[in-house]
């Protein structure tokens, strides 16, 4: 329970800094939040903690070694056993994959973390993504139509859509994963009805470079 | 709506010098008295009263503001919001002067929600214009974005370096923004062994995140004087 007589619990701190936390129970912390100086600076203090830990959320893109390298490897294990059939059956092997299996998809580097606000800072545009990387929204819900799921898709400039999903919210935040790597461009988020995903409830710019 | 504009004059705010100094700024009263004194002061307009709301816009009014909306034209939105409450509180338009902070809160949330629909209007219009193709670049300066990067790579290396443990539930709960029954479950935890390995995860983080930072900035002094 959060009275303005005592501090804002930590926890509870984190909950409402992320926005995970119930309209009636932010009442209350903002207006403790006015009064009191240490809880704005406990406030201040887990911002940067977050900030600088979605800093680090990028995952250092792990290495994989080339095809070329990694069919030498296979074929030096062969080599001591019987050197011209393994030579002859990997080649065999190699352009099979190549003739046969479709190619994949772009595949991720890995996670970068972005948060998308309706505007703060710069209004809300200008925020930059690394192309290449799944990523992991957190988009603000601040001011819309409260529902208990939302359509989410990420549109390029010239409106074409590249990725929908559907996403649950947790508190004023909708978390969502888009797990299919961009290629650089200006793109569009766009949150809407989860029954009617023409009626757009809230749209936010991105930039993937 | 917020409310209306004001009839009167505009009141001042109040400059910096004042006989009612608190000995500790930090030390804010939440008594319930201290408030109905506050309205009554504002509405005889009595500059004590105009200086001590001031106070509270100038600390918790501008901490708000800044968070919600950046830190763009904040005099001038504290200046706002000042106006309003000043000027609702002496056309009498609060009913209970005991609840200042909260009718102080519901004014500058209503500010906040105002400048968010103006700033996705102008965003819309702006795209609009030029066909949706052109954002316009709000990138920092060359040497803020390479500080930035420097701080960031300086947290990557931090992140690898805390136990895998550690690193999964700070990115579950801060990144992947996942329930913590959900983390619980699925890590096989309780909820006072998530809580105790949060808070330590995230200690461990700030600590080895400041300690980098602080022999960074050391390294980068000594090579200048160097």
């Amino acid at each position: 329970m959060i009275t303005f007589e005592s501090h804002i619990e930590p926890e509870q701190l984190e909950l409402y800094a992320m926005g995970r936390m119930s309209e009636e129970q932010s009442v209350r912390v903002e207006e403790h939040l006015l009064l009191c100086a240490d809880c704005q600076d406990q406030l201040q203090e887990f911002d940067d903690f977050l900030q600088a830990l979605r800093h680090a959320a990028v995952k250092v893109p792990t290495v994989q070694p080339s095809l070329g390298a990694r069919i030498r490897e296979f074929f030096h294990s062969l080599v001591p056993v019987r050197p011209t059939y393994a030579l002859g059956a990997v080649a065999a092997g190699v352009l099979a994959i190549v003739m046969l299996v479709p190619r994949p998809e772009q595949q991720a580097l890995g996670t970068y973390a972005v948060n998308l606000e309706s505007t703060r800072g710069d209004n809300g545009i200008g925020v930059t993504a690394p192309a290449n990387y799944r990523l992991q929204l957190s988009l603000d819900l601040r001011g819309i139509a409260e529902r208990e799921n939302y359509s989410v898709t990420i549109a390029t400039a010239s409106g074409d859509s590249v990725f929908t999903t559907r996403a649950t919210p947790a508190g004023a935040r909708l978390p969502v994963l888009a797990d299919r790597p961009l290629r650089p461009g200006e793109y569009w988020v766009r949150v809407s009805e989860p029954a009617a995903p023409h009626a757009l409830l809230r749209e936010f710019s991105l930039t993937v470079k | 709506m917020p409310p209306t504009a004001p009839s009167d004059p505009d009141p001042q705010p109040p400059t910096q010098s004042s006989g009612t100094d608190n000995p500790n700024p930090n030390l804010q009263t939440f008594d319930h008295s201290r408030w109905i004194r506050l309205v009554e002061l504002v509405q005889s307009n009595e500059q004590a009263g105009l200086e001590e709301l001031y106070k509270l816009f100038l600390r918790g009014v501008r901490f708000y503001l800044c968070r919600q909306l950046g830190p763009q034209e904040l005099d001038d939105k504290i200046h706002d919001a000042f106006l309003v409450v000043v000027n609702a509180i002496r056309r009498g338009e609060l009913r209970e002067p005991a609840r200042l902070p909260g009718y102080i809160r519901t004014i500058v949330r209503r500010q906040v929600a105002a400048q968010i629909d103006v700033a996705v209007q102008t965003r819309r219009d702006q795209a609009d214009m030029e066909n949706g193709y052109s954002i316009p670049d709000r990138a920092s300066n060359p040497e803020e974005a390479a500080i930035q990067e420097q701080r960031a790579a300086i947290m990557r290396q931090v992140l690898d370096e805390i136990s895998e443990r550690d690193r999964e539930i700070l990115t579950r709960f801060y990144i992947q923004e996942q329930p913590q029954e959900v983390i619980c479950d699925e890590m096989g935890l309780s909820e006072t062994q998530f809580r105790l390995l949060k808070s330590r995860a995230k200690t461990r983080f700030g600590e080895l995140g400041r300690r980098k930072l602080v022999r960074k900035a050391m390294g980068r002094f000594f090579r200048q004087s160097a």
